[in-house]
């Protein structure tokens, strides 16, 4: 009797491991991984899933620099792989060419004209088939503190109409006792992407060749030491407490970033008040006065159970009006859904930190000046991984602006011809 | 006099033949007895010890010696998520000519002058005191010593970040109050290495600390007093007694010491921003390697890397160990 009970409890312990826990039956489930997943299960997942009875979506969170990790772990296995995923815009090239993406050409295509065409042209391989739906995109403006701008005379009109005005509104932010912006000795390779961006070039041509070497790049890195010369910045590392409560307290008067900065102020920066947004200065002799930094895309991998159920996810998430304006009121995302900002509520609408201002309708309006940039696979590669760790030649003046881009243009070519 | 810590030394028992007992040795056998056994018997008498031996060697054999081959193996192929192509020395090839690499091992190397012989001194220094029995709370100072140790280098890495803030940080505000400057720990190229030496070394002197303590409990105390009665000096045992009785111990803290510096990541990792620390100043071999491998997927360069960890530990191992066999 005793073996008898033994024998069964063994049984049921062994059983129970192959039990599905929490899976509702006749439903089918879909995996998606990302970044945000506890913002997105109360209200999308849910309202998707009403929508939809027979899918059960298991939103996994995994923090954005170890997604593609383990994404990429789970492509070269073949095995855990999600139904749908989150990226950022700036990785999915490399996904391109690495194989593994699943071509979604033939589904976005009634949709296609959703979205600002740069973003399709970043999703797009170099065999013509698109691989990823943009989620949501970055395009650049320069944000501003009224009260601050106010107090050192500043016209933004006059000081923040070219880079060289604003690098020179620097002295009247000083002479007040506050900093124009942030900048660190290590630099902000981020920032020299945008800016080249901006000019109208790209870190590689059509062929995927390196292009630092360009008189726009140059231009940029000459920007970058001039600004950390001046002494009119802050010595604030960005995502830090130190900057978060140096924005919230009124020490730094401007700072360049991205549409879903929105984002950022409500999670960094919840107590700032009374900060506006104007399009960036524009370079000598250009008038483009905006550029792309970050945004992110969903894909579905070659192989997931469920790609189907991925499919239906990723046009309920960021191909409906109603998911979009659901991220945009909670989580002050810039959705690339470009349909949202004919809805009249979405134009006219503002955001707590910069008063009466129509700041999605002002982002949409951006749109479409964002000169197309290429990131193939070795982008990020480069980005961090050099340009990240040589800038600190240029900002300490050991490298000129011409010899760092040199520089930078020769290893280039070295970690290119490896990818 | 110092009253060091001894060990009895214990002798084995013996049946007056002359020879120690052994246990497993059967009747009839003698010393070579095990290889006249029958393979029957042989099982008999010592099959329960490699059964319970031989999960261990299973998993050994799983998780380490097949993952080794199998990194040789793809050192010598360049392998993305869908594609493995076997180029020869192409990986060796290029891994010459990286400059990226050669400044990570440079890093590496820097790192290994600086913190293992200092780490070492340290620890034999704390050791000496902690083996004193006259020294009040030595078993609650151990423990400090080696909360470090226990402690995951992530989350010292995390307190790190805050005690070495340029603003506010700690060490900062307390050289600020006694009319110092701050100094940037984390972001300044030629002080980043320190923090990493500091984090290191306060880290790890207590395990070798630990180490070098049953090293020193093992010196027999005879030695000690017959020196004093001599006339010798404390600081004379310690040179003339002490250390070379110790070298073997210290010797296997120095290899041990090399292994775990070109294994060293995390803090490149988790302590500087941007990761590795500004132009380079921290990228360590291992965290390079990471980078390769798993940043930018370039799994067989990953492993090329890896092996040329390989040999650089073997290159500064092997002359550590010949030596700490001939002083034994």
């Amino acid at each position: 009797m005793k073996r008898f009970l033994v024998i069964s409890l063994a049984l049921m312990l062994v059983l129970s491991v192959f039990a599905t826990a929490g899976m509702s039956e006749g439903k089918q489930k879909v995996v998606v991984w990302t970044w945000y997943s506890e913002q997105l299960n109360p209200s999308i997942v849910k309202a998707f899933m009403e929508k939809f009875p027979q899918y059960e979506v298991e939103a996994v969170n995994i923090p954005s620099n170890e997604l593609e990790q383990k994404l990429l772990a789970a492509i070269a296995a073949d095995s855990g792989l999600p139904d749908a995923s989150s990226i950022q815009g700036d990785s999915i090239q490399k996904f391109i060419a690495y194989g593994g993406l699943m071509d979604l050409t033939d589904r976005i295509t009634p949709m296609v004209g959703d979205y600002p065409p740069y973003k399709i042209a970043n999703d797009t391989g170099s065999d013509g088939k698109i691989y990823g739906v943009p989620i949501d995109c970055g395009p650049c403006a320069l944000y501003y503190q009224k009260e601050i701008a106010a107090e050192c005379g500043i016209d933004p009109a006059v000081d923040f109409a070219t880079w060289d005005s604003w690098v020179a509104a620097g002295e009247k932010y000083k002479a007040k006792g506050y900093a124009l912006a942030r900048m660190t000795e290590v630099g902000d390779a981020g920032a020299l992407g945008m800016w080249t961006q901006q000019q109208g070039q790209s870190l590689f041509d059509e062929q995927g060749n390196a292009t630092i070497n360009t008189p726009e790049f140059i231009n940029a890195a000459t920007l970058l030491k001039k600004l950390w010369d001046s002494g009119t910045t802050g010595d604030w590392a960005e995502w830090t407490p130190q900057y978060n409560d140096a924005v919230v307290g009124k020490k730094v008067g401007t700072l360049y970033g991205a549409a879903w900065y929105m984002n950022v102020f409500i999670h960094s920066f919840d107590d700032a008040r009374d900060w506006a947004i104007v399009p960036l200065p524009a370079f000598e002799g250009s008038e483009v006065r905006t550029s792309n930094l970050g945004g992110s895309e969903m894909i579905i991998p070659e192989g997931a159970e469920n790609p189907e159920g991925g499919w239906e996810f990723i046009k309920f998430y960021v191909g409906s009006t109603e998911s979009a304006n659901d991220r945009l009121n909670a989580l002050g995302e810039f959705p690339a859904y470009r349909p949202l900002y004919k809805l009249p509520e979405v134009e006219s609408k503002t955001a707590k930190y910069f008063g009466d201002q129509k700041v999605f309708s002002f982002f949409n309006e951006l749109l479409p000046s964002v000169p197309s940039y290429r990131t193939p696979a070795p982008f990020l590669a480069i980005r961090d991984n050099l340009l990240a760790p040589e800038l600190p030649k240029l900002m300490s003046g050991e490298l000129s602006p011409e010899a760092f881009a040199a520089n930078c243009q020769t290893l280039a070519e070295a970690i290119v011809r490896d990818f | 006099m110092v009253r060091h810590a001894c060990v009895a030394k214990a002798r084995p028992e013996s049946d007056g033949s002359g020879r120690a007992n052994d246990p497993n040795r059967r009747e009839g056998s003698d010393d070579m007895g095990t290889k006249r056994m029958s393979a029957r018997r042989f099982v008999r008498a010592y099959g329960n010890c490699y059964a319970f031996v031989l999960p261990f060697f299973v998993l050994f054999g799983i998780f380490g010696v097949y993952p080794m081959f199998y990194s040789l193996y793809l050192s010598f192929v360049n392998w993305t998520p869908k594609k493995m192509t076997f180029i020869g020395l192409g990986n060796f090839q290029k891994l010459i000519s990286d400059p990226v690499f050669w400044t990570s091992i440079k890093n590496t190397l820097y790192l290994l002058v600086i913190n293992v012989p200092l780490m070492t001194f340290l620890a034999v220094i704390f050791a000496y005191m902690f083996n004193d029995s006259r020294f009040k709370g030595r078993r609650v100072y151990q423990l400090i010593y080696l909360l470090p140790y226990v402690t995951s280098t992530v989350a010292i890495s995390i307190v790190f970040i805050i005690l070495f803030d340029d603003a506010n940080g700690w060490v900062n505000v307390f050289l600020n109050r006694v009319g110092l400057p701050s100094v940037k720990w984390l972001r300044s190229e030629g002080v980043a290495m320190w923090t990493y030496n500091i984090l290191t070394i306060w880290q790890w002197v207590g395990y070798n600390m630990l180490i070098l303590l049953g090293g020193l409990q093992t010196i027999d105390c005879t030695l000690y007093e017959a020196a004093y009665i001599d006339g010798s000096t404390r600081v004379k045992n310690m040179i003339y007694i002490m250390i070379p009785h110790l070298m073997p111990v210290i010797w296997f803290c120095l290899i041990m010491s090399t292994i775990g510096t070109f294994n060293s990541f995390v803090p490149s990792k988790v302590l500087f921003s941007p990761e590795g620390g500004p132009g380079y100043a921290t990228y360590t071999v291992t965290f390079y390697q990471y980078q390769q491998t798993f940043q930018n997927f370039r799994l067989g360069y990953g492993a090329t890397i890896a092996f040329a960890i390989l040999i650089f530990i073997a290159v500064l191992s092997i002359p550590q160990v010949i030596r700490a066999i001939k002083d034994r």
